[in-house]
């Protein structure tokens, strides 16, 4: 009886969730973490309550983005005073601030009310997996990442190679042509030798 | 004499003038009328008639439209809240809702938002449920998550999971900066 009593009682806590953004697409986990600023994922949620947790983003360094997007994607700032319009490509500006491509993401999937400053100081990002102690101390649960982030082959172990179902081999007699070998060489460098 | 109020004295001093001659009806009654509904007003707007019969049809208008507009706010805040009660039981809100209609249980959203937070082991029950009836039923196989290591043409985003919103397809290749 006591105990169904103190369980109810961590449904208002507030909890530290870790995302981890390697090799994830920053817009779409953007849209994600923005919901657990908020609180969107519980049960008791609204939009007057304060029931949001906060969030804890590392690797921030690694995210991914697809095509040309590295190059093409720009993220304008306007100072307000004459000439200070800037556009920055998103390599430039990774570069410079590995951070500021995901929080720039999650205040813009948030709306724009009066409560986005504060639940944006919930969030906190850094670029590898160096946190903080007392920030890693308060982490309790883990945000599942938004892509597979799928296996490179040299990070496939001998055992599942040899353990992946083959379903034939050609045989010992069968010739397979070196294809660097057979390479077309260069018949006018040859002749000016 | 003694007098109570502002308002008393002024509807003496006007009763004076009437008998004085200056027939000005007495227009207290229906100013009181108005400044009832505007004493938590800000400003001019409980104080100064023009202004305050303006601020208090604006507010009666909007009184009578939001009391539409509040079924359909709390109906919004009823689904966003099963929505995250479902996430938590890895199900979504249209099937599971579809479901239940199919199999005639008749709550509505209204009871389902207090059961999924003050009956959280009620609430599993009725998802698991939905999760074996949703099985049962013939759309899941047009949809079924293909297993790995099977290359699709058709649907191939569609079959990812169940209405899940992951819109880059699989052949879409990723690049890092760092």
């Amino acid at each position: 009886m006591a105990h169904n009593r103190v369980v109810q009682w961590s449904t208002m806590s507030r909890i530290w969730w870790l995302y981890d953004a390697k090799y994830q697409c920053p817009f779409r986990s953007a849209r994600i973490i923005a919901g657990y600023l908020q609180g969107q994922h519980k049960p008791i949620y609204h939009a007057l309550s304060d029931v949001g947790d906060h969030v804890v983003v590392i690797n921030s360094r690694h995210i991914a983005m697809r095509e040309e997007l590295w190059r093409t994607f720009t993220f304008s700032y306007h100072t307000g005073y004459a000439k200070g319009f800037s556009r920055t490509p998103a390599w430039r500006l990774h570069s410079m601030e590995p951070t500021m491509m995901i929080e720039k993401a999650v205040y813009s999937n948030m709306p724009g009310f009066l409560l986005r400053r504060k639940y944006m100081r919930r969030l906190h990002i850094y670029p590898d997996e160096e946190v903080p102690p007392e920030i890693i101390g308060n982490v309790c649960d883990q945000i599942q990442q938004i892509q597979k982030v799928p296996k490179r082959l040299d990070e496939y172990t001998a055992e599942e190679i040899q353990a992946f179902p083959k379903l034939f081999d050609w045989s010992e007699e069968y010739v397979i042509e070196n294809i660097s070998a057979d390479k077309p060489k260069d018949t006018v460098k040859a002749a000016k030798k | 004499m003694v007098f109570l109020s502002r308002q008393v004295y002024g509807r003496l001093h006007r009763l004076r003038k009437m008998h004085e001659g200056i027939t000005h009806p007495d227009r207290t009654n229906k100013k009181n009328f108005i400044f009832r509904m505007t004493w938590h007003f800000y400003g001019r707007r409980r104080n100064c008639y023009t202004i305050a019969i303006r601020a208090a049809q604006k507010m009666l208008q909007r009184a009578s439209k939001n009391r539409h507009q509040k079924k359909i706010n709390m109906k919004a805040l009823w689904v966003q809240r099963i929505t995250a009660a479902l996430q938590e039981h890895q199900f979504e809100y249209t099937p599971f809702m579809s479901v239940l209609s199919e199999a005639d249980v008749q709550l509505n959203r209204k009871v389902l938002h207090d059961i999924c937070i003050y009956e959280p082991r009620t609430f599993q029950s009725l998802v698991e449920f939905a999760k074996q009836r949703y099985n049962e039923m013939g759309l899941y196989d047009a949809v079924a998550p293909v297993p790995p290591g099977i290359m699709t043409r058709s649907m191939s985003w569609y079959k990812k999971g169940l209405f899940t919103g992951s819109a880059l397809p699989d052949w879409c290749v990723l690049y890092i900066w760092s």
